[in-house]
């Protein structure tokens, strides 16, 4: 075997590590990128599922007219006038497509609009404003990933004094309370999950529990149900008390309307509910559901009938 | 002047008499019509609910699974029968979305007469294939509920 040529040495030594340079720095670049559009993709991800559990669709889109996903327009009659829900698709003019990462957070957080506004809890962000911030990022990422539609949004109708935004300063005082939900250190974790999931993402109790007479949630009365819910309708107490709300369910009815949408007596639920069970609770993991569940059942009974006479 | 007053009088409460009569009946009916629907409804519901406990393997009736079914597809073909013009009075969560969109509530009724049909011909002793055709009814019952009937 005889020996090769071999490059001058101060050549090599020049050349190997500039060249050993570039490729770490192209590496580190790559790197970097992809771990970036990875954890994007991942936020995107985590994104979707937040965006179900939160129930964002059902009245960001007015599906009765055909509406496109999240173009607003949805219709809500309430004691205090007539609202239509805004368009937040990501689209620039009609949309929340300017919108940066922290005026999504100050909508959600604190029920504050980029131009400084408050808006109306008929945007329930007295539950949102529990959620973490790490899920209020992820749900912004995963919205902005979907088609932008160019709806223009519809005035609501209120009539005044309720729609005298400048009040809501005075009622948010009153009645708000901004802030991520602190888990509870004397439960277990799955009771946590669960009080996060109903409390701020689910936001349950927006139609569950009934409301004052300045449209505040009565915490005293939490998920105890109303005969005067969204659109006029009658919201079933959902407190473990055995004669008015679900006390004589088990679990597994709890988990089987959560699931297919039907009751312990064979019905099934349509209007709003069904379209909880069909965007929402149909589609956590059974972990969350599990957890939804257990603490729904662990809530304090209270007594109060709701509603009519059942019929068909 | 006095027997025009009286003949008038008398006039009118016979009028007014025949007109009870007459308008009795149909209002009697359209209760019994909304009063029949309700107990058809709950009937399906207690099919639908045994049907629930067998699919989710509470109890083992493999031998009721067919009974069930087909109970389901005959209410199936019958649901269209069970809301008559009329029949929105009284205690009914009915909406009158049922009478005021006829084709767009025909339509959910033949999907719930194809679902319920579906459970019937679905294989009894595949569970996966059951649940899966038990869902696809229940989906139907969701559908028409949202849109048709009064929330409750």
């Amino acid at each position: 075997m005889g020996q090769r040529p071999v490059t001058p040495p101060r050549q090599r030594l020049s050349n190997v590590p500039s060249k050993t340079f570039a490729l770490f720095l192209v590496g580190l670049f790559l790197t970097s990128w992809a771990e970036e559009s990875a954890a994007e993709e991942d936020a995107v991800a985590r994104g979707k599922y937040i965006f179900e559990a939160a129930g964002c669709a059902a009245c960001h889109t007015d599906t009765a007219n055909g509406g496109a996903l999240l173009a607003g327009g949805r219709k809500l009659d309430t004691p205090f006038g007539t609202f239509y829900s805004p368009n937040i698709t990501p689209h620039a003019d009609h949309g929340i497509g300017t919108w940066t990462d922290d005026q999504f957070h100050d909508a959600l957080r604190h029920g504050v609009a980029p131009d400084g506004n408050h808006y109306f809890p008929v945007f329930p962000y007295p539950s949102y404003t529990g959620m973490t911030d790490a899920d209020i990022r992820d749900l912004k990422a995963y919205i902005f990933t979907l088609p932008p539609a160019p709806r223009p949004n519809k005035e609501h109708e209120v009539s005044p004094p309720f729609g005298w935004r400048f009040l809501m300063t005075f009622w948010k005082w009153l009645f708000f309370d901004p802030g991520p939900l602190v888990p509870d250190p004397a439960i277990e974790a799955r009771l946590n999950r669960g009080a996060y999931l109903v409390r701020a993402m689910g936001h349950c109790g927006e139609c569950h529990t009934p409301r004052n007479m300045f449209g505040a949630l009565d915490q005293e009365m939490s998920f105890a149900g109303t005969s005067q819910g969204p659109g006029g309708g009658v919201v079933p107490n959902i407190t473990p008390d055995r004669e008015t709300g679900i006390g004589s369910w088990s679990a597994d009815d709890l988990d089987t309307l959560f699931t297919l949408g039907m009751t312990p007596d064979g019905d099934f639920v349509g209007g709003e509910m069904g379209e909880v069970v069909e965007n929402t609770t149909s589609r956590l993991t059974p972990d969350d559901r599990d957890a939804m569940i257990a603490y729904l059942r662990s809530l304090s009974p209270i007594s109060n009938r709701v509603g009519r006479q059942a019929g068909n | 002047m006095h027997g025009v007053l009286t003949r008038n009088l008398l006039f009118s409460l016979i009028a007014f008499s025949f007109g009870l009569v007459l308008l009795a009946p149909p209002a009697l009916a359209d209760e019994a019509a909304v009063k029949y629907r309700q107990t058809v409804m709950k009937s399906l519901g207690g099919h639908m609910g045994a049907m629930a406990a067998i699919v989710k393997g509470q109890v083992s009736h493999p031998d009721h699974v067919a009974a069930h079914a087909e109970s389901i597809a005959a209410i199936g073909r019958m649901a269209k029968d069970l809301f008559p013009a009329g029949s929105d009075v009284g205690n009914t969560d009915t909406l009158p979305a049922v009478w005021e969109q006829p084709e767009d509530f025909a339509k959910v009724v033949a999907e719930f007469e194809t679902a319920s049909a579906n459970l019937v011909a679905a294989d009894g002793s595949d569970p996966a294939a059951l649940g899966a055709a038990f869902a696809a009814v229940g989906k139907t019952c969701g559908g028409c509920h949202q849109k048709f009937r009064q929330k409750k």
